[in-house]
């Protein structure tokens, strides 16, 4: 893997988004999962994943130009043979700003100019990808600008001819025709706020880029059709179509990417991101919905870093290691030599010693305190057998015993270290790699000496109070969540509120409540809100290991995010789950069920 | 028409001068009548009243609309804040036929941001002069409490707005900072610019908005923003020119959007830039507040002259600059 040695490495600690990092940053970071080889597979995918879960760099890594710099045997194979040539399209925030601004627009125009910009954005992808390409596979600098040159001029043809017929003469570079096609864009978008403005089209001003106004996809297609000659290609390429941040996008314009799904040719295929549950319709325009399966899969990024251990061999504490070491490396030399273990230490909490459980113990002692007596009784009959002891008292029960006591003796919370440790970091973390490397760069800022040297570790104190920081700041920055950010914190707080007193105010047993259980009678309100708390990483679904793409449907058991531990004094694990009628209803809790949803709208 | 020039006009300036047209607006807000209480009806030939239909009840609002019905005759259109189409059509019928110099006064002080977009779009595309003048008024708000936090409810372009497409090198998000530092970060976590600048008003409304702007946006400018620029809110004239040195060396090469998420001034002046340069873009960010926040006046105005000029005139006058240095 190579990193460009222009210019000094940066801290990559401090850039969380795939966005933020440049290609051979993210190149040199990219810890292949199993969802990046399903992905390599020449079908319709849409992936799914939280806010931060790694979308973007999955669509970016499938793209020509990242793909092409990957190193890996694989991969070599697969770039030498152009089996796929993936283009990276983001329909991002500010991409879609641009479409949703012109609420006047009838269905039928904002259609076309949805059709119309995705044209144009995707013709501006592929410009991208033949520039990688032709700068990958042709040296000699002569030949390249000759295949560039012929190339631009069928690229003009296809593209512009009717437009501007004189464009065919001042562009030879894709270069230059990229900003032709940037001028045109900006042209559209003048002339459209124009039309607003007058009431009407001028009679005397002829549409911009009357060629992009066709069914969509086609200027792409020509476009491949005339690189496979120019460029030989062989015919069983197939091209792989990127779409990143499609949760941005509006259901009519989900119904027209689906469209191209169902009815899609083998050489042009979709990868599609969005956040769970943000795709927001399987209609089509042609009548018939999609058919999960047969025309698409989804795959499920998120994962749950407790099941990712248990199931795959420590694969969720390999990948926040490896993540923060690929980090470190590159950002070379500041953090040489640190590793997350040294810096952080062990986790009481989640590392626990289980094997002083004699009867003077001081675990027994606080097991005698802190637990119903029921669970008490069931130790003692468990204590003659070390094994059983361990596996259905100790090892469930010894986390939630350590935190209740932490909690109790640390009025004020100024001395509690109780959440620290790398196993407490990673499990925070969630395995989302934008959630990870938040945590560990506000350790690593709190690291920093005044001669910019770091700390090679840092107190349990100090870890549990960024942590618990961390924790508060993600559940309060969701106040502003468009539609229902204040619904979803109050939410939010209920459901902790809930676990929090089910912890630290009744005996323990050995199931702590962490999950809430929700079926068909769920009302629409509260299921929006799951929706919308899974799409930003705040609830997980307990999904199968057997189905594990699969969304539930207002049923299901959902775990509060583990980052949210910290906050609501919880331990990071999935728990047993109550109903979440039972809690919202539950005259325990701060917020009763009414006053999720009690306000008025009104325009700020 | 082209944007020509920015410059900060003095309230008695304003006061002074006749228009062919004065747009006011009637809110939920106190401060709504205050400029136009200064103002003399009759050096404005036409006046637009433009008021919110989001919120029609309320104390402040029905005083504010008996006000208007008492001392501004004309045409008082009840519209959206998502709306610009009245904007256009009160335009498009009462400056029709307009000579010489068009001169537009505004008081935006209670306007939705696309309103006062949409005036200076008509100037753009549809004004029929050579030159427009459009002097806009703002009284300065006073939000001494704590309001509660805003829930974003849409972001999108403002129209005439839009920047490039998205595919330059890397982005770059400038954030203009006010009160609401959660909507801010909601924003960026949506954005996810590849370099963040920050922008905050200092001189501000009083001594103490500059550091609860900062305290509002810790997490922002701590730990994402490379630096935050003081500007005054008192001069739109400044902020603009400031944003444009800020953004010039990635004006060719960078996608750039402006998030003004401070004072109507800091807003305009963003706006104006996107106006004024392609690959410029500028949010909007509209959300809803529960209750609404009752923003007073401090009693300052600051007011801003922003001259259209179109293109035949402004090669025009490049002539007659070249003569005259010959």
């Amino acid at each position: 893997m190579k990193v460009s040695r222009r210019s000094p490495p940066r801290n990559l600690f401090e850039i969380e988004n795939a966005r933020n990092l440049t290609r051979d940053e993210i190149v040199a970071t990219f810890i292949p999962t199993q969802a990046f080889w399903r992905l390599l597979a020449p079908k319709n995918h849409i992936v799914l994943g939280a806010r931060g879960s790694g979308k973007t760099v999955l669509a970016k890594m499938l793209s020509y130009d990242h793909l092409s710099h990957f190193r890996h045997p694989s991969i070599e194979s697969l770039v030498a043979s152009r089996e796929l040539m993936g283009m990276y399209v983001p329909t991002s925030i500010e991409w879609v700003g641009g479409l949703r601004n012109k609420p006047w627009q009838s269905d039928g125009e904002a259609e076309e100019f949805f059709q119309w910009r995705l044209n144009v954005s995707t013709c501006l992808a592929f410009l991208s990808t033949m520039s990688s390409c032709l700068e990958n596979e042709f040296q000699d600098k002569s030949t390249r600008a000759r295949i560039e040159d012929s190339l631009s001029k069928s690229l003009v043809t296809a593209w512009l001819d009717s437009d501007f017929p004189a464009c065919q003469q001042s562009l030879c570079t894709l270069r230059e025709l990229k900003k032709h096609l940037e001028a045109i864009e900006h042209r559209k978008q003048q002339q459209l706020a124009r039309q607003r403005v007058l009431g009407s089209a001028s009679p005397n001003e002829p549409p911009v880029g009357l060629s992009f106004g066709v069914d969509l996809f086609r200027p792409l297609r020509r476009a491949i059709s005339i690189a496979t000659d120019h460029l030989d290609l062989p015919s069983k390429t197939t091209w792989l179509l990127c779409l990143d941040e499609a949760e941005f996008l509006l259901p009519l314009h989900h119904r027209i990417l689906n469209s191209h799904l169902r009815a899609t040719s083998p050489d042009l295929v979709f990868k599609i991101t969005t956040m769970p549950y943000f795709h927001h319709t399987l209609d089509t325009n042609a009548g018939v919905p999609l058919n999960v399966g047969h025309d698409f899969e989804y795959v499920y990024i998120d994962q749950d870093p407790i099941t990712l251990d248990s199931t795959s061999g420590e694969e969720g504490r390999k990948f926040a290691t490896d993540l923060f070491n690929h980090r470190a490396k590159a950002s070379r030399p500041r953090y040489r030599g640190l590793t997350l273990k040294g810096l952080l230490g062990d986790s009481d909490l989640l590392d626990p010693s289980l094997s002083d459980w004699g009867a003077d113990s001081s675990n027994l002692q606080l097991l005698k305190k802190h637990a119903n007596d029921k669970t008490v009784q069931r130790a003692d009959r468990l204590a003659h057998s070390a094994l059983q002891f361990r596996d259905q008292i100790a090892r469930k029960i010894h986390g939630a015993l350590l935190l209740k006591e932490a909690i109790q003796s640390h009025k004020g919370h100024e001395d509690l270290d109780i959440y620290s440790g790398d196993s407490m970091a990673i499990r925070c973390g969630d395995a989302n790699p934008r959630r990870l490397i938040r945590i560990f760069n506000s350790f690593l800022l709190e690291a920093k000496r005044p001669d910019n040297t770091v700390a090679k570790k840092l107190s349990k104190n100090t870890q549990t109070r960024i942590l618990m920081a961390f924790s508060t700041s993600t559940l309060t920055r969701i106040q502003s969540e468009p539609e229902c950010g204040t619904e979803l914190y109050k939410f939010l707080s209920v459901i902790g509120t809930y676990m929090n007193r089910s912890l630290h105010r009744a005996q323990l047993g050995t199931d702590q409540v962490l999950s809430f259980s929700i079926d068909g009678s769920i009302s629409p309100d509260h299921w929006k809100l799951i929706q919308r708390a899974v799409g930003l990483g705040l609830l997980f679904p307990n999904v199968s290991a057997k189905n594990p793409d699969h969304m539930p449907e207002k049923e299901g058991t959902f775990h509060l995010a583990y980052v949210l531990s910290p906050h609501f004094q919880l331990l990071p694990r999935r728990g047993k789950s109550r109903s979440l009628i039972s809690i919202l209803s539950s005259s325990d809790s701060a917020v009763g069920q009414k006053g999720i949803f009690d306000h008025t709208d009104e325009e700020a | 028409m082209r944007l020509h020039r920015v410059t900060d006009c003095e309230l008695n300036s304003a006061l002074s001068e006749h228009y062919d047209l004065a747009i006011l607006a009637s809110g939920y807000e106190e401060r709504s009548t205050f400029i136009p209480k200064l103002l003399k009806k009759s050096r404005s030939a036409k006046h637009v009243v433009l008021g919110f239909k989001e919120v029609l009840s309320g104390d402040d609002r029905s005083a504010n609309d008996r006000y208007f019905a008492d001392h501004w005759t004309g045409t008082f259109t009840t519209t959206s804040s998502d709306d610009d189409r009245p904007v256009y059509t009160a335009l498009n019928a009462l400056l029709q036929g307009t000579r010489g110099v068009t001169r537009i006064l505004v008081d935006y002080s209670s306007m939705s941001r696309l309103w006062y977009a949409a005036i200076l779009n008509w100037v753009r595309y549809a004004c029929q002069t050579d030159t427009a003048i459009v002097d806009l008024l703002y009284a300065v708000g006073d939000h001494r409490e704590h309001a509660s936090p805003l829930v974003i409810t849409d972001v999108s372009a403002i129209p005439g707005c839009e920047g490039g497409s998205g595919f330059q090198s890397q982005s770059i998000g400038v954030f203009g900072l006010g009160f609401d530092g959660s909507a801010a970060l909601c924003v960026l976590d949506r954005l996810e610019p590849d370099k963040v600048f920050a922008y905050l008003a200092d001189p501000a409304a009083h001594d103490d908005y500059p550091q609860r702007a900062l305290t509002e946006n810790d997490e922002l400018v701590k730990k994402h923003s490379g630096f935050t620029l003081p500007l005054p809110l008192n001069s739109v004239e400044r902020t603009f020119r400031s944003l444009a040195e800020l953004i010039l060396p990635h004006l060719d090469r960078d996608e750039i959007t402006f998030v003004p998420m401070g004072p109507k001034p800091h807003v305009l002046a963003a706006i104006l830039l996107a106006m004024r340069f392609q690959n410029i873009s500028c949010l909007r960010v509209s959300g809803r507040r529960e209750p609404p926040e009752q923003v007073g006046t401090t009693g300052q105005v600051v007011g801003t002259r922003v001259e259209f000029k179109r293109e035949r005139a402004l090669r025009g006058l490049a002539d007659s600059i070249a003569k005259v240095s010959r």
